[in-house]
């Protein structure tokens, strides 16, 4: 995604792994907290997977905040069969939570624009910059 | 600008000394990363990689002045890593081991609370940021970037050789 987005002409404040596992440091939301207070980041990636509440708790500072800079999030996992952990130890979904549906739906209502497959989120970036103007974006 | 580290950020390895702290370490100082200091326990006073080795992190950060800690220490003793590094009161740690077992995070999480520290990972693939800072030329980041699509090949090295 990274390279994508460099592919596009746009260059990365700060790129943040915030890591896979299912008990973690930093979060997502703290990240983008960060971000937003950062006046040089233009806009911000959010990729997210299955499992966990990290992205709906974004989701929901976003619709809080209500960010001026745009916001493009890619929630991997649409197809990731339930109950079965996905490479990380944190992608797994249980009892229908943390499904992908649920994340996309949760971004969608809080104003972000979600790319609809990995490779069109260097694309969506720049296009939602140049709405904005000013080329820098930022991943998550 | 950029978030939690920029030009002047000073990082120490944590397993500096072994294979994923060499291999990463050596890219972070390609990249231009002011690496200041390696820290295995047990091997203070080594130089690897052209940097000095301590044994504890709060020796290496005392010394050199450094503000953020990398870890690559493997799974089974990455947390007691990561206590020490918060209890050196070091203000960002990034770990990037992966498989830390669950409970050991909950001891970490205990630890980082009202600490000084700000934990990104386990499991991260932070390294980027700290490529980023330094002296990098968008130019050669644009290399880095085109040469390394997603770390996929890197992950599968570092995990097979993790376990």
């Amino acid at each position: 995604v990274t390279a994508q987005i460099t592919a596009a002409g746009l260059g990365q404040s700060t790129t943040v792994g915030i890591g896979g596992d299912a008990v973690h440091g930093l979060s997502m939301r703290e990240c983008l907290e960060l971000f937003l207070a950062d006046p040089d980041t233009h806009g911000v990636v959010l990729i997210g997977e299955i499992g966990g509440t990290e992205e709906q708790e974004a989701a929901d500072f976003i619709r809080a905040v209500r960010p001026e800079i745009p916001i493009v999030a890619l929630i991997v996992g649409l197809h990731a069969p339930v109950e079965r952990r996905m490479g990380h130890s944190g992608a797994l979904t249980l009892d229908g939570k943390g499904s992908a549906e649920a994340k996309i739906a949760a971004m969608k209502a809080a104003g972000v624009i979600v790319a609809e497959s990995p490779h069109l989120v260097g694309e969506t970036i720049r296009e939602a910059l140049t709405a904005v103007a000013l080329p820098q974006a930022v991943v998550a | 600008m950029a978030i939690l580290i920029d030009q002047n950020t000073r990082v120490i390895c944590q397993g500096m000394t072994g294979w994923a702290g060499t291999h990463y370490t050596e890219s972070m100082l390609k990249y231009g990363t002011r690496v200041v200091a390696g820290v295995t326990p047990g091997k203070g006073g080594h130089t690897h990689l052209d940097r000095p080795v301590f044994n504890t992190v709060a020796e290496a950060a005392g010394e050199t002045g450094a503000n953020a800690s990398m870890i690559f220490v493997p799974p089974a003793t990455a947390a007691s890593a990561m206590i020490e590094a918060i209890e050196a009161e070091v203000p960002l740690v990034v770990a990037l081991t992966e498989r830390v077992p669950v409970l050991d995070m909950l001891r970490v999480r205990h630890a980082l609370m009202g600490s000084r520290t700000r934990l990104v990972g386990p499991n991260s693939q932070t390294r980027r940021a700290f490529f980023r800072q330094g002296s990098a030329s968008s130019a050669s980041w644009r290399r880095e970037a085109r040469g390394r699509v997603p770390s996929a090949s890197y992950r599968g090295r570092h995990r097979s050789r993790a376990r």
